[in-house]
């Protein structure tokens, strides 16, 4: 085992302690973003002038009417720009537009006293458009040629020779739509400039550093100028990876030209309509397999839809392609990408980043075919697992295999699937009018970010002369237990107890040209940089300890704040050791560093080994069904997930939790719908867009850890949790499929509409009820 | 929010007074505050009637006597009602949340607006927000809207569940002015949208809510309410069911049936109660009765699923009251 | 006045309202630097909070959340929705669990309200407050306070008996984090303390 990866004696890695903030969030102390808004004296707020039309040329823009209105200090437009009037990093979006691209697509900014001030002032700007065409729906775009970034082409074997030896063969189309984040804190930003005319922005972000660098050049200004603090976001998910930086350049223009503190909070609606969600997708495919069931040819094409700009689109698409694959062995592969232009919100980030949108697309395949085969579905799913040695349709070798088929088969002995299955049957032969079914999903899922340039991180740690810790690096918390794994790493690295060390708020000041917090990796790659750091000082301590235990350095170890050598009782306290290390001018600061290694990537042949390693997990999901009104629940969930060995069991667990429920949000209950002639967002209000409450939590829930499974090459043997889990939530759709199939006769195949929302299900049941021959299918 | 006048009415005569002079009552506040801050609602002057004295629930031989400030909560939790009344105390306890349910009163429930959407959107067409203007609804985003009680003006469907199971029980508002008091059923009470959908109730100017009146009966003990959503729990419905049946020796004496979510109104079946009557319960007559509840349905392009799960919510709702034989 | 404007204009000018959709309600007159700005008249309010007393005058339109938030500096009480359907701003008013963006300051003079920089007496956490930190029940931490307030009032309403219980009786209360599952744990646990 690696450096890296081994642990030392009484690590405080792996044991289950409560996320480092649990004491500030039970009592209300914890701050977010806009709680800070009351510190500073003479803040202003800012309200944003979104205009109703989902494509058109602004012709004038008056802003006069606005600064008549009492209490309003500034609008600020394009003309207020010093830098450059653009709010990504593609250059396609511009902080100030003068086409508005999507309904509700902010034109400029009203600065106030008050809120209500800002808001009046907003609504007595005046703005005049000439409305130009608009495609909203994905089928539009493809209808239109309306399309951006790259077409990139997955591809392997051959799919024609693949087809010809195909016994069985199948066509299918599939849309689905995206997903709303819904942090519970919306986006938010606090900008002023302080004492030493440092450009100072408190801003909701999981990339500080690209906040930053928009921020700059937004002002005109090198990045040294900009200060950019993450404090902990209210939730993120993907959503403030990219879409807080033109929020936090406003907040920092408006500073900057007013010289007075700057506030903007989104409201629900102004986040709802202004912040990009997770990319929806159109799909086409055509499938083979042979007599046994199994994979011998698939030919795609995925459209996502981006929305009114890139953003994050080309890297999401990639990574849809890479899992259009999950967990079975493909010999015979085509798949097309394109990026759909629309005139929605910039579809951007959420947890799995394509990556569940290509896994639902095979999952939903092989949910329609398997009854066609006749196969069960478990069957089929469990005959096309790779085997190790073989490689993914983009040339990664897959040699892990035995984790997924040990998850599988510790979720079917502990969830008692056999006997379970013979119950339902029962059950289903003596109830007409209610179903039962339980299905179960394997998930692979690439760890790195596709782009290897961002599998890069940085700490800063430092010893205080009396002995405390304080740690610092670039990952942000959202959550996910990223600084409590952090402090869990450092506490281990340097062989002190966990209350020795502090953890500092995310700050472009402490560690440069960080990544987004993202892609899975934050421990990983921040974890690797603290220890890299802390490994750093533990070396010159273990030189100062050497000479007053009279050892060497090798023979030195520090456990639980104790200095020991090898063989010896002497022993050297903690806060000795570093008193002594300072006396002896030996530097009790490091900076850290990682870099994920083994990494490549060709985007042109769209081939390599672009992910560090898989994270794998296993559910199994009942569900049953009423026949009257397609109401559901979820009897039963069981997971068996593969974290490595866990670096923080309770955060991994939570992680897993909360990730099955969101994706099961995702699929069963969220319907993001936009007016197909207007482009507004229907569904602009948690009324309407159904977030998954607790009444929709399974009534058994039983999640566990693969044991015995340490990852060696990442940070303490650990893997990674935070996006995994979410496609875990595949089994509660398929469960779904199939319960509306038993209604039926045996041998249906059901499409079932992604949301699988009872109004859906009821549709699937009722074809089945009424179906009399199992030939055709949709 | 547009500015307004606070006032808090101390006495009944106060807020009488101010009512007749346009002034618009709040109590828990969870429908005008809401409406309020999308200025859908803008009242020049708001007066808080939580001084007064309407909170008693007492349950007569003949009747149950809810005064209009009594809390949604509290009404469901009230003993005589969860034992005698069950369709209410469901009814109330499936709607909302609890933290709503603790701060909304009965009278305001009644009043509530429609959820919507084009309704709750300033720069939409709306006859019922501002008359004449039309209805977005029509041609637009109408998957919760109703199939029962629509006219060519509007569409919405009202979103009480208590409303649902007070018609079915023939409850009646009682209200009050300056000129005295009125009673009126429940089921007048709140309008069909006609040609006027903003005349939403039957409230003169400067009337209040006293309270409303439940009819006993032999048939109440026997009822409760289904609510069929997309999501488990605080949502409104895609369609409800409020039955109430009195059944002795085998025979079916009395019943009572009323949808929800899917009319403009709660929608009461006096045809399906027709046809139930004098019946023994069983699983055919559930079918055959509930195979009317959507008669007269007119369904629009995003609800017509509402007119076959209305009828499905009633037969399984008739089978959980009346017994699956 | 003018509601919703056709959209077969060409060249359209888009007046006040034109987009107005769900508006956060105004701060109270006591702003972040303590001056009053000139709005309508205002209205005085007494209330007790976490057993202070407090005198404020504010604005009619402002929220008991904008209240506690943006007057009296109390921020752990969070703005999820502002429309009462996420219970993020959950707060006990005269000892029952409300949600604090939908009713008006104005209306609660003389009240009591308890916020959670309240809960914990003498230093002393409340059992919830420790359960939840048992549990692991938050993971971003944005809803806690509405939960535990909401916790709180479902304990003292009596609707803990079960998990399935909780669930319903909490269900006003979003966690997007999908900490659901400890948090019917700590309140289960809590429930059997009292």
């Amino acid at each position: 085992m690696s450096a890296l990866s081994e642990r030392p004696e009484n690590p405080s890695v792996g044991v289950a302690i409560p996320h480092e903030s649990a004491s500030a969030h039970v009592s209300g102390l914890a701050k977010y973003t806009d709680d800070l808004a009351g510190r500073a004296q003479g803040t202003l707020h800012a309200y944003p002038v979104q205009v109703p039309h989902a494509h058109a040329r602004i012709t004038a823009l008056r802003t006069e009417p606005a600064l008549a209105v009492p209490g309003v200090v500034r609008v600020l437009t394009a003309a207020d720009v010093p830098g450059v009037n653009d709010s990504g990093i593609h250059h396609d979006e511009p902080l100030f537009p003068d086409e508005v691209m999507f309904y509700g697509h902010a034109v400029c900014w009203v600065l106030g006293e008050s809120l209500e001030a800002a808001r009046l002032g907003a609504a007595a700007v005046e703005v005049d458009v000439e409305p130009l065409p608009a495609l909203i729906t994905v089928p539009e775009a493809i209808a239109a040629g309306s399309f951006q970034g790259g077409r990139p082409v997955m591809t392997r074997g051959d799919v024609d020779a693949g087809f010809a030896a195909s016994a069985h063969v199948f066509e299918g189309e599939f849309e689905f739509a995206g997903q709303e984040h819904f942090y519970l804190e919306t986006h938010a930003a606090l900008a002023q400039v302080d004492e030493n005319d440092q450009i100072f922005v408190q801003s909701s972000t999981q990339h500080p550093t690209e906040t930053q660098e928009i921020v700059a050049h937004v002002l005109g200004l090198r990045s040294h100028e900009v200060t950019v603090q993450c404090l902990r976001m209210g939730g993120g998910f993907g959503g403030k990876e990219m879409q807080p930086h033109g929020f936090a350049a406003i907040a920092a223009l408006g500073a900057v030209l007013t010289g007075r503190p700057v506030r903007v909070r989104l409201s629900r609606l102004q986040d709802m309509t202004m912040s990009g969600k997770r990319h929806g997708f159109h799909s086409r495919w055509r499938v083979g397999f042979d007599a046994e069931g199994r994979l011998q040819a698939l030919d795609a094409t995925l459209t996502a839809d981006g929305g009114w700009s890139l953003d994050l689109s080309a890297p999401v698409l990639s990574r849809a392609l890479c899992h259009i694959d999950n967990a079975y062995y493909l010999p015979h592969v085509r798949v097309q990408g394109f990026i759909a232009r629309t005139n929605k919100t910039s579809s951007t980030a959420f947890r799995g980043f394509g990556g569940p949108q290509g896994m639902l697309v095979i999952e939903d395949i092989l949910g329609r075919c398997a009854p066609l085969l006749g196969i069960d579905p478990i069957t089929l799913q469990r005959r096309n697992f790779y085997a190790d040695g073989q490689t993914t349709p983009y040339g990664q070798p897959v040699n892990q295999m035995t984790r997924l088929t040990t998850a599988w088969d510790q979720v079917i002995s502990n969830g008692d699937i056999s006997a379970r299955q013979r119950e339902i049957a029962a059950f289903n032969a003596t109830h007409p009018h209610t179903k039962r079914a339980l299905a179960m999903t394997p998930v692979k899922f690439g760890i790195s970010f596709n782009l290897t340039a961002f599998n890069q991180a940085g700490a800063l740690v430092h010893i205080y002369k009396d002995g405390s810790v304080l740690i610092n690096h670039g990952g942000t918390e959202m959550g996910q237990g990223l600084h409590t794994k952090m402090l869990q790493v450092a506490a281990t690295a340097l062989g002190v107890p966990l209350s020795t060390v502090r953890l500092a708020p995310t700050r472009t000041d402490k560690v440069p040209n960080t990544s987004a917090t993202a892609a899975s990796v934050g421990s990983d790659i921040n974890g690797g940089a603290v220890k890299n750091a802390c490994d750093q000082l533990r070396q010159r301590l273990h030189e100062v300890a050497a000479t007053r235990l009279g050892a060497h350095a090798h023979d030195v170890r520090i456990v639980d704040g104790v200095a020991r050598a090898l063989g010896s009782n002497q022993t050297l306290e903690w806060n000795e050791l570093v008193k002594a290390a300072y006396w002896q001018r030996v530097q009790l600061s490091a900076a850290g560093f990682y870099r994920t290694e083994g990494l490549h990537w060709n985007a042109e042949t769209f081939q390599g080994t672009p992910f560090k390693y898989f994270g794998h997990g296993v559910a199994a999901a009942e569900v049953e069904v009423d026949g009257f009104t397609g109401a559901y629940r979820t009897r039963r969930v069981d997971i068996v997930h593969d974290v490595g060995d866990s670096l923080s069991p309770l955060v991994d667990i939570g992680q897993i939790e909360g990730g099955f429920v969101q994706g099961a949000g995702w699929l069963t209950l969220e319907d993001l719908r936009w007016d197909a002639k207007t482009g507004r967002l229907l569904t602009q209000t948690p009324s309407t867009y159904k977030l998954p409450s607790f009444s929709e939590m399974p009534e058994v829930f039983n999640v566990s850890l693969l044991a015995d499974v340490p990852e060696d090459g990442v940070v303490y043997g650990s893997k990674a949790s935070g996006e995994v889990p979410l496609m875990l939530a595949f089994c509660v759709r398929e469960a779904l499929r199939q319960a509306a199939a038993a209604f039926g006769p045996v041998g249906t195949s059901v499409e079932l509409a992604s949301p699988a929302t009872p109004e859906a299900v009821y549709w699937a049941l009722d074809t089945a009820r009424n179906r009399s021959d199992v030939a055709a299918y949709g | 929010m547009y500015p307004f006048t606070f006032i808090k009415a101390p006495t009944e005569s106060a807020a009488l007074a101010a009512g007749a002079q346009g002034g618009k009552y709040i109590a828990g506040g969870t429908t005008l505050v809401d409406l309020m801050r999308e200025t859908v609602e803008r009242p020049g002057k708001v007066v808080d009637i939580t001084a007064l004295p309407y909170r008693e629930i007492e349950s007569g031989p003949s009747a149950l006597r809810v005064g209009a400030l009594v809390r949604m909560a509290d009404l469901a939790a009230h003993p005589v009602v969860r034992s005698r009344f069950p369709v209410i105390s469901q009814a109330l306890e499936l709607s909302a949340s609890a933290q709503l349910r603790n701060m909304a009163t009965i009278g305001g429930n009644i009043m509530q607006r429609p959820r919507c959407l084009y309704f709750r959107d300033v720069t939409a067409a709306c006859n019922r927000r501002a008359p004449g203007t039309g209805c977005a609804a029509i041609g637009g985003e109408n998957r919760g809207h109703a199939v029962l009680g629509t006219s060519d003006q509007c569409v919405a469907t009202h979103p009480s569940d208590l409303a649902v199971a007070l018609v079915a029980l023939d409850a009646v508002v009682l209200l009050r002015s300056r000129d005295g008091d009125r009673r009126i059923p429940v089921a007048e009470f709140i309008r069909r949208p006609g040609t006027t959908p903003d005349k939403e109730h039957d409230l003169r100017p400067g009337e209040l809510i006293v309270g409303i009146e439940v009819p006993g009966g032999a048939h109440t003990a026997r009822s409760g309410y289904l609510k069929v959503r997309d999501r488990q729990s605080y949502e409104f419905a895609l369609a409800s069911a409020a039955v109430a049946l009195d059944i002795r020796d085998g025979v079916i004496r009395d019943a009572r049936v009323a949808v929800g979510g899917v009319a403009t109104v709660p929608w009461r079946l006096s045809d399906v109660e027709r046809l139930l009557i004098g019946k023994a319960p069983g699983a055919e007559l559930w079918a055959a009765a509930s195979a009317h509840a959507a008669d007269g349905a007119k369904p629009l392009h995003g609800n017509g699923f509402k007119v076959e799960l209305a009828k499905r919510t009633v037969e399984r709702q008739l089978a959980s009251i009346g017994g699956a034989a | 006045m003018a509601q919703g404007t056709p959209e077969s204009d060409r060249s359209l000018t888009l007046t006040r309202r034109q987009f107005v959709g769900a508006v956060t309600t105004t701060a109270g007159l006591a702003t972040t630097g303590g001056s009053a700005s000139a709005t309508e008249d205002g209205v005085p309010v007494s209330l007790t909070v976490n057993g202070k007393h407090h005198a404020v005058v504010v604005d009619a339109r402002t929220s008991l959340l904008d209240l506690l938030r943006e007057d009296l500096q109390l921020t752990g009480t969070h703005k999820g929705c502002d429309q009462g359907a996420c219970g993020a701003c959950t707060v006990l008013l005269d000892g029952r669990r409300i949600n604090s963006c939908l009713t008006l300051a104005v209306m609660h003079d003389g009240a009591e309200l308890t916020t959670i920089e309240g809960l914990a007496e003498g230093g002393e956490l409340h059992p919830l407050q420790r359960a939840f930190i048992d549990t692991d029940a938050f993971q971003c931490g944005y809803c806690t306070a509405g939960q535990i307030m909401s916790g709180v009032g479902c304990i003292r309403e009596g609707h803990c008996g079960s998990g399935t219980e909780i669930r319903e009786w909490m269900s006003g209360n979003i966690c997007r984090c999908g900490a659901y599952q400890n948090i019917v744990a700590a309140v289960q646990q809590a429930a059997k303390e009292s």
